[in-house]
């Protein structure tokens, strides 16, 4: 007599059964691998965006504390040139005149306006790299324009380097969307079992699955 | 006599009728059910015990379900651990931002009102000092209006010079006649601790290791999806299933030994 139950214990499946096992098996190793990489992008992506932002109040920054030292700087001295133009004029005036104290207040002034020039370029100098400010508000004053060009060079590097790792992570969750479809086709399959709508079934599947692998690729590469 | 009038005929038929054709079974033809194999007269016929498979369907059941239980908690723990990244980021950003407004507030104050009202006090020493050097060299005549406009000036200065706290502290002043605004700045930077602390790149950088450790808890459940993969091949396979069940084991041992190393080790 046969025993029916030790024959289906001890032969494989059909061949149906062993590509449906194949598939699912399939499928979980892409899930597993389109998640990491739909990770990893997204993660890149965020710290991208947020290196853009912090470099924009950062330029904002070195923009305007900059702008505060030159505007002393250049204001104080034209006020000290101011004050030599006065004295000149008062001595060109006191000529005219005779006044010998309009000529004398003359020459102090354009004196004292030598020196005030002087004075305004040593207060209105940024800060030296020995000096005893931080290191940030210095970095805040000394602000030239080729690091402020390079600053911004970097800047948009970071923004398409955002753009990239956005279109990666969308095209893992894309993968991720065929794995989920092709799960629910092979399940599916699974139900239906041997036949020709399961078998229908399960090319969808592989079909999803295949769209998935794609996925992935382009995600890598 | 008519055979109406006859009476019934007493005797018997000795011939009984013979019992009716059985019809023929037309209901279509199907296996005989399990109780139908052999007479119930006839004993069944031992068969010799099949050797079975050590590792049933339960044990691929086990090895599918500890898969599933290990992928999601490795996939929990990396998503936890790259939300902790993204919050150091954000962190970074306001640190950035709140670091950038006080350097801006200080540097604005320092050189546009303090060193500003520094600068006119200095103007108008400068201008005492040289009216009082140059009226020492003119002749007693030209002396008086020199020394009258210097003391102009130093009035001036009387007046504002308690005003700024800047100007008042010898310890600002330059050997050249103004005031150093950088050691000016510093002190006023230094005089809020909090502020030179801030550290946005320090917080940076924890994210960025946050993030690396979560992509590896991450890629430890690829070890996982091999498992499930064994794991399936072993249901279609069945005279390859103890293999596959054991290389599904150990994909599954080693994914959380990574796991475990990642979430130790960092």
């Amino acid at each position: 007599m046969i025993d029916f139950e030790a024959i289906k214990e001890t032969t494989d499946g059909t061949r149906f059964d062993r590509l449906t096992a194949l598939l699912i098996g399939t499928i979980a190793v892409l899930a597993a691998c389109l998640a990491v990489v739909q990770m990893a992008q997204s993660q890149a992506e965020g710290r991208a965006n947020i290196l853009t932002s912090r470099i924009t109040v950062d330029l904002s920054g070195r923009l305007s504390a900059s702008a505060d030292q030159e505007t002393f700087m250049i204001g104080s001295s034209q006020r000290a040139i101011q004050l030599e133009i006065d004295g000149t004029s008062r001595q060109i005036v006191a000529l005219d005149t005779g006044d010998a104290a309009a000529d004398g207040i003359g020459k102090s002034d354009v004196n004292a306006g030598e020196r005030l020039l002087a004075i305004a370029a040593e207060m209105g100098t940024p800060p030296a790299e020995s000096g005893p400010i931080d290191a940030y508000a210095r970095h805040l004053l000394v602000a030239p324009i080729e690091a402020l060009i390079a600053e911004v060079t970097e800047q948009n590097r970071l923004v398409d380097v955002a753009n990239d790792a956005s279109n990666r992570s969308s095209m893992a969750v894309l993968g991720l969307s065929m794995v989920a479809l092709a799960g629910v086709l092979v399940g599916l399959a699974a139900v239906v079992g041997e036949g020709r709508a399961g078998r229908l079934t399960l090319l969808m599947a592989y079909l999803g699955a295949s769209a998935a692998l794609i996925s992935l690729v382009r995600a890598v590469v | 006599m008519s055979d109406a009038t006859q009476p019934p005929d007493p005797t018997p038929d000795p011939t009984p009728e013979p019992p009716p054709e059985p019809q023929p079974d037309l209901r279509p033809s199907r296996l005989p059910r399990r109780d139908e194999r052999w007479p119930r007269s006839a004993p069944p016929v031992p068969v010799p015990p099949q050797k079975k498979e050590p590792t049933s369907g339960r044990g691929v059941a086990i090895l599918l379900s500890t898969a599933a239980v290990l992928a999601a908690m490795l996939t929990a723990r990396a998503a936890l651990i790259s939300s902790d990244a993204s919050g150091s980021w954000q962190q970074s950003m306001r640190t950035e931002v709140k670091r950038s407004a006080f350097a801006m507030e200080d540097i604005r104050y320092v050189y546009n009102s303090e060193a500003q009202v520094a600068f006119s006090i200095a103007m108008e020493q400068v201008r005492a000092q040289e009216l009082r050097t140059y009226a020492a060299q003119q002749s007693p005549d030209a002396r008086p209006a020199l020394e009258a406009e210097a003391k102009v000036h130093e009035g001036t200065v009387t007046i504002m010079l308690p005003s700024s706290e800047f100007a008042s502290d010898p310890v600002y002043a330059l050997p050249s006649g103004g005031y150093d605004v950088v050691v000016r700045l510093a002190d006023t930077r230094a005089a809020s601790p909090d502020a030179l602390a801030l550290d946005p790149d320090a917080l940076m950088a924890a994210g960025d290791h946050a993030t690396d450790r979560a992509v590896r808890m991450m890629s430890t459940t690829i070890p996982v999806g091999f498992a499930f993969l064994v794991g399936a091949l072993a249901q279609g396979w069945h005279r390859r299933r103890r293999l596959l069940l054991a290389i599904g084991w150990s994909c599954l041992v080693a994914a959380g030994t990574l796991g475990l190393a990642v979430e130790l080790l960092g």
